[in-house]
């Protein structure tokens, strides 16, 4: 007895997270494993299943499994796939949870009570979390009728955002922990007419008798599988786990159904509808009870719909997206001036510091040309990109992503792309890999494929130290049409180009990919909020992170290899001091130089399109170890004067130009160059094939554009 | 040789291994890459069959 009472005290429970997207599951999740996973305003933010640990209010853990938004169990999209697998695993005993929390959002019952309905089949233990409750009027909702309706264990009223209710929600969860009710199996609460009843019969019976099903799951999973045959092939491979099953199971399971549907279909139902028809019916006549002013409420114009009727007008709301990405991008390069002068002052006195302090030797010009010279170079654009991650990030949690999906959806659809690419493509401006992981909310794999190919070419902010270092340098800080400024302007223009060449690839590989399948758009317009900061500050903190790992792992380290192979063999007698040509790295850039001379680059360049492979962004930190080793003076160069006073010593000529800035900023804006990112698309894809295609086209472009602007501009004269 | 010399030798040959090492495992295991720590995890739930 007390080694029975041991065992259960040291078990670890399981609980399952499930909810429609964007009703808050994730921030619940947070608050109840205090992990700080990223929220947003956004449907389909979890794209893959999430642990953590959960402290019942006992002390007792719990492990908490936060699985992707969904609206039901019948999967349409990968992400609503994995949920659909996990649920049919746990029916049949597989990773079962001992408890669900349904999180549904209260101010939008009808729609998000349809999953909990569904789980509620499952014999599993349900308590809800009631969230979004401080969007409700109080006592408009009758929690306490509301899971005596519905045969669940507790609704349990919260907010999230507010961060309360989670107490009473551990409260609810330990009590159905502690005691679990006998038995979950009381017959399905949809009203479903006898007719149709009698006909599903033949395959409620093959769940029943193969599946050991309870009476109400058997009824719930034969109308789930007439639906979609998404849900039926999930048979699939539970019918070749499972031990003890006939092989040909699954076909008896297909040949029932075509013929439960052609009967259904004759009694003029339609079975792809049946499932939702029946549960609709019964949520509606659930909501008046517990809800008696939701026809009101449904009827009331909200602040969103009213600010919705201009951001997402036809002519209106792409003028203003525009607008918007305009200002972004533009406060991007004026707004991170001060900071960036300040971190460049920091890292020049450090340098100057041990130059003072330090006797002369190796280890000393290692330090000051290699090690700040370099990493300090790309350490200034930090500023530059916690701005732009931090607008996305607002952008995002403000819901207004989700009407920009809307926007682009009809233009999306022309060029092979879908709505739901929106928000991938404008993840890719921050950094491409969460942008191509978040493509997994794109049903149709055609859609999904065009826009993990095209997504690298949304310029990331690994870029924007090269475009801001070659702007700052060559392109004047003059105003167009008196208001506009020219650089600002020029860095805009290079996300245009990436952006538009990316909509017009999108439109030839629709053409030229044979799979076929499109997906229909279907999105939940979130209600328009001010951003939390928190959050906010998060994404923007985790980017500055990964930033500084990125600068203090590989960057340093190929600038003290870098300072190595540009500052031997050692060769006094050189002209001009400039040893850095007569090195292994000039040696390395001679050998490149006559590929990339068309495209107006010489040998440094070439280095550092070498260097570039390891991130984008060592292009700067390559370029400013060069300049510093060239550099007799023994200090920290300021690289981009050193880039505009650099003389050719075998011409006489100024080395770049204006024409050779623009080229190189044309070949980062195509060049295929991020190893990370071809790992995630290998990965993604499950093939070597398309990142190889990828790597083929968006190095051809790079060279190929580069090639037009450096000759076009050569033949205009300029 | 020197002190200073010796310690930059040892920078040195510690950033060409770290170098190295990042290189090799992009090929050989794509998810070691903090940028896509999840990549192995959700591969195998993504995998297209």
């Amino acid at each position: 007895m007390m080694n029975s009472n041991l065992q259960s005290h040291s078990k670890i429970f399981k609980i399952a997270l499930l909810g429609n997207p964007n009703s808050g599951k994730t921030a619940i999740f947070n608050l109840l494993t205090k992990l700080r996973h990223k929220v947003s305003n956004y449907p389909g933010v979890t794209v893959e299943q999430k642990m953590g640990i959960v402290k019942l209010n006992n002390g007792r853990l719990a492990e908490l499994l936060d699985l992707p938004g969904t609206y039901s169990l019948t999967p349409e999209s990968l992400d609503e796939k994995i949920v659909a697998e996990e649920v049919t695993k746990w029916v049949h005993g597989i990773h079962r949870p001992d408890a669900i929390i349904s999180v549904v959002d209260a101010s939008n019952l009808s729609r998000n009570l349809y999953l909990t309905t569904q789980l509620t089949d499952l014999g599993i233990p349900v308590v809800m979390a009631l969230n979004m409750m401080d969007l409700v009027k109080s006592g408009t909702v009758d929690h306490h009728q509301l899971s005596e309706k519905l045969g669940i264990h507790a609704a349990i009223p919260m907010s999230a955002k507010e961060k309360w209710g989670v107490n009473h929600l551990l409260d609810g969860l330990w009590k159905v922990l502690e005691s679990p009710p006998p038995d979950c199996s009381f017959m399905i609460p949809l009203n479903i007419p006898a007719i149709v009843s009698t006909t599903l019969e033949p395959l409620t019976s093959i769940f029943k008798e193969n599946f050991q099903y309870s009476p109400r799951l058997a009824v719930a999973q034969a109308l789930r599988v007439i639906t979609r045959n998404s849900a039926l092939e999930l048979y699939r491979k539970i019918i070749q786990t499972l031990p003890g099953l006939d092989d040909n199971l699954f076909e008896k399971l297909i040949d029932t159904r075509g013929e439960i549907i052609g009967q259904i279909e004759s009694l003029n139902y339609s079975h792809r509808i049946l499932e939702a028809t029946l549960r609709y019916a019964m949520i509606d006549d659930m909501v008046k009870s517990i809800q008696p002013d939701n026809e009101k409420i449904l009827k009331q114009v909200t602040r969103s719909e009213k600010a919705d009727r201009i951001l997402t007008h036809k002519w209106l709301g792409p003028a203003i997206f525009i607008s918007i990405m305009y200002i972004i991008f533009h406060s991007v390069f004026t707004l991170a001036t001060i900071p960036m002068d300040w971190i460049d002052e920091s890292i020049h006195k450090i340098g100057d510091i041990i130059l003072r302090t330090m006797g002369p030797g190796m280890l000393r010009d290692l330090l000051v040309d290699g090690v700040f010279g370099g990493v300090g170079a790309i350490l200034v654009f930090l500023p530059q990109i916690l701005i732009l991650v931090f607008f996305l990030s607002m952008l995002e949690d403000s819901g207004y992503m989700a009407r920009v999906a809307f926007l682009l959806d009809r233009f999306m659809t022309k060029v092979g792309l879908h709505g739901r690419s929106a928000l991938p493509l404008i993840s890719g401006y921050a950094c491409a890999i969460p942008g191509i992981m978040a493509s997994r909310t794109i049903d149709s794999w055609k859609e999904r494929l065009i826009t993990i190919l095209i997504l690298p070419l949304m310029s990331c902010s690994a870029r924007l130290p090269v475009y801001s270092l070659l702007i700052g340098a060559f392109i004047p800080a003059k105003l167009l049409f008196g208001f506009i400024s020219l650089q600002g302007f020029t860095l805009v223009t290079m996300y245009i180009l990436g952006t538009v060449v990316a909509f017009i690839l999108a439109w030839i590989f629709s053409k030229f990919i044979p799979i076929q399948g499109k997906s229909s758009f279907v999105m939940e317009m979130p209600p328009y909020r001010i951003p939390i900061m928190g959050s906010v500050f998060h994404q923007v903190f985790t980017r500055a992170k990964l930033f500084l790992k990125n600068a203090g792992q590989i960057i340093l380290a190929i600038s003290i290899v870098l300072w190595f192979i540009a500052s031997f063999p050692s060769s006094p007698n050189s002209v001009n001091g400039n040893h850095v040509e007569d090195s292994y790295a000039g040696k390395i850039g001679k050998i490149i130089e006559p590929v990339i001379k068309p495209l107006g680059f010489d040998w440094k360049i070439g280095i550092g399109l070498v260097t570039s492979f390891a991130a984008r962004e060592v292009m700067v930190s390559t370029l400013a170890t060069l300049y510093s080793v060239d550099n007799g003076e023994n200090s920290i160069v300021h690289l981009s004067s050193s880039l505009v006073k650099d003389i050719n010593i075998h011409t006489g000529k100024q080395r770049y130009d204006v024409l050779f800035a623009l080229s190189l900023m044309v070949f980062y804006v195509f060049a295929a160059q991020c190893m990370a990112t071809f790992a995630i698309v290998k990965v993604e894809t499950n093939s070597w094939k398309w990142p190889i295609f990828m790597i083929c086209y968006m190095s051809m472009l790079a060279y190929g554009a580069s090639f037009l602007v450096y000759q076009g501009g050569r033949l205009l004269g300029f | 040789m020197e002190f200073q010399e010796i310690i930059a030798l040892v920078f040195g040959i510690l950033a060409l291994l770290f170098v190295i090492k990042k290189l090799v495992l992009q090929f050989i295991r794509p998810g070691s890459d903090p940028k896509c720590e999840k990549c192995i995890e959700s591969h195998n739930r993504f995998s297209r069959k």
